[in-house]
């Protein structure tokens, strides 16, 4: 191939992929809850369909294409990397413990509710983060999330319940680790 | 009431519906699961209104860069998955291995330095082989500039980042480096796969007047093994951006 036949195609796709990066880019920091897994993961659906770019043009609705995309890649990623990115939670929750400073009680609160919401979010499975992060935090209808996922909207909405039901159950484990670790640390909150 | 619509019922709050109301709102009040779905709920539905981290500036262009290159590299009978041919310093490295092996790709020097002498405002395509003993999935590739060079087509960007598959045996990266001064710099690249992790340095140098006959042939005892395993090994050359 010409080179200028490739920079063609990159800029075409860049064209069509840019007004929908946002998008993607918030939607993968939803399910990932790290911006540098976010980015890992956007890059892996532009990777993931640069090859059919044909058909990406094509498509009226190229954001649920790519969020299709997002979400099989999301679904299908390496345990590899799961473990990889558990280990560098922890480390990331070791340091926040070790650097709280005096502050307003709000703010330590807030800060001691993201890391709850953080340790419980990464014991659930792929499929109930997906469910969660497009139905509670990003707002989207049942009927969107199917031509996301592909699961019908009866099983979405009953899955959608089992997957509150477990995070909430694990806030509750974390709330209560994290109210023994305060004490025993003395940390203010 | 069944569990899964309690929430549905007093999420929505339709008009009119007081009775299915106040039925969900009994229902919580008497099951525990319904109340831990209700407190995820509220935990989710708080986040929507906090600011996320932005992406990187280049974050974009690095994606499309990433699928270029991906696309490049698997497109069949293609020698390079990056731009154009060309020779330059060479070196391979086995990521899944202890072992760093240094083996010129062309230019056969033995084991010598990775290390390339351009004229000032001079492009050339440095080749790098990664050498994997096995096919390696979702391998991370980073590659960044120090000093004075950059990669030509890439504008002021002095890192690209990106994910790629390994085949078994070489796999060949062509960097379009330009001298942009007299001082020249470093290329590193780092390769990472699972816990292991690998860095080599490139050494760029620059020279005024043009420079036909100075690839690659340089000896400069320079080389950055920066290899990290377990954190434990750093090189003393490990440029950080």
């Amino acid at each position: 191939m010409q080179p200028t036949a490739t920079i063609s195609a990159v800029e075409r796709f860049e064209m069509l992929v840019q007004p929908h990066y946002e998008v993607l880019y918030r939607t993968a920091y939803r399910l990932t809850r790290s911006k540098h897994d976010a980015e890992d993961l956007a890059q892996e659906v532009c990777v993931r369909a640069y090859p059919r770019l044909e058909e990406l043009a094509s498509l009226e609705q190229p954001r649920s294409w790519l969020l299709r995309v997002m979400y099989r890649v999301f679904i299908d990623w390496s345990r590899r990397y799961e473990r990889s990115h558990v280990a560098s939670m922890e480390v990331v929750d070791v340091l926040g413990m070790a650097s709280e400073e005096p502050g307003p009680p709000e703010l330590a609160e807030r800060a001691v509710d993201a890391r709850n919401l953080d340790r419980a979010w990464r014991r659930l499975d792929r499929e109930q983060r997906t469910l969660l992060a497009l139905h509670d935090v990003e707002g989207r209808s049942l009927a969107e999330i199917n031509e996301i996922t592909g699961i019908k909207e009866g099983t979405l909405k009953s899955r959608l319940h089992r997957s509150r039901v477990r995070l909430g159950k694990l806030l509750r484990h974390e709330q209560q680790t994290s109210k023994v670790t305060r004490l025993r640390t003395g940390a203010r909150g | 009431m069944k569990c899964e619509d309690v929430l549905i019922v007093l999420d929505e709050g339709r008009p009119g519906n007081e009775l299915a109301r106040r039925a969900a709102g009994e229902h919580l009040s008497s099951c525990d699961d319904c109340r831990s779905a209700a407190h995820a709920l509220a935990v989710l539905k708080a986040e929507r209104n906090l600011p996320i981290d932005p992406p990187s500036e280049d974050a974009f262009r690095r994606a499309i860069v990433a699928a270029a290159s991906r696309q490049e590299r698997e497109r069949p009978r293609r020698a390079t998955f990056w731009l154009g041919v060309g020779v330059g310093a060479a070196l391979a490295a086995s990521v899944a291995t202890a072992v760093v092996m240094l083996r010129p790709l062309a230019d056969s020097t033995g084991f010598g330095v990775p290390a390339v002498t351009l004229a000032v405002n001079e492009v050339r395509n440095v080749d790098l082989a990664l050498t994997a003993p096995e096919p390696l999935a979702s391998a991370e590739i980073h590659v960044s500039l120090s000093g004075e060079i950059g990669l030509d087509g890439f504008a002021d960007q002095r890192e690209l980042r990106w994910t790629t598959d390994l085949d078994r045996g070489v796999n060949q990266l062509t960097l379009p480096i330009v001298a942009l001064g007299a001082h020249g710099g470093q290329v590193l690249v780092e390769v990472r796969y699972g816990d292991k992790h690998r860095t080599f340095v490139v050494d760029v140098h620059a020279v005024r007047a043009p420079s036909a006959h100075a690839l690659g042939g340089e000896r400069v005892p320079t080389i950055a093994d920066t290899t990290r395993l377990d954190g434990s090994q750093t090189g003393e050359r490990l440029v950080r951006m």
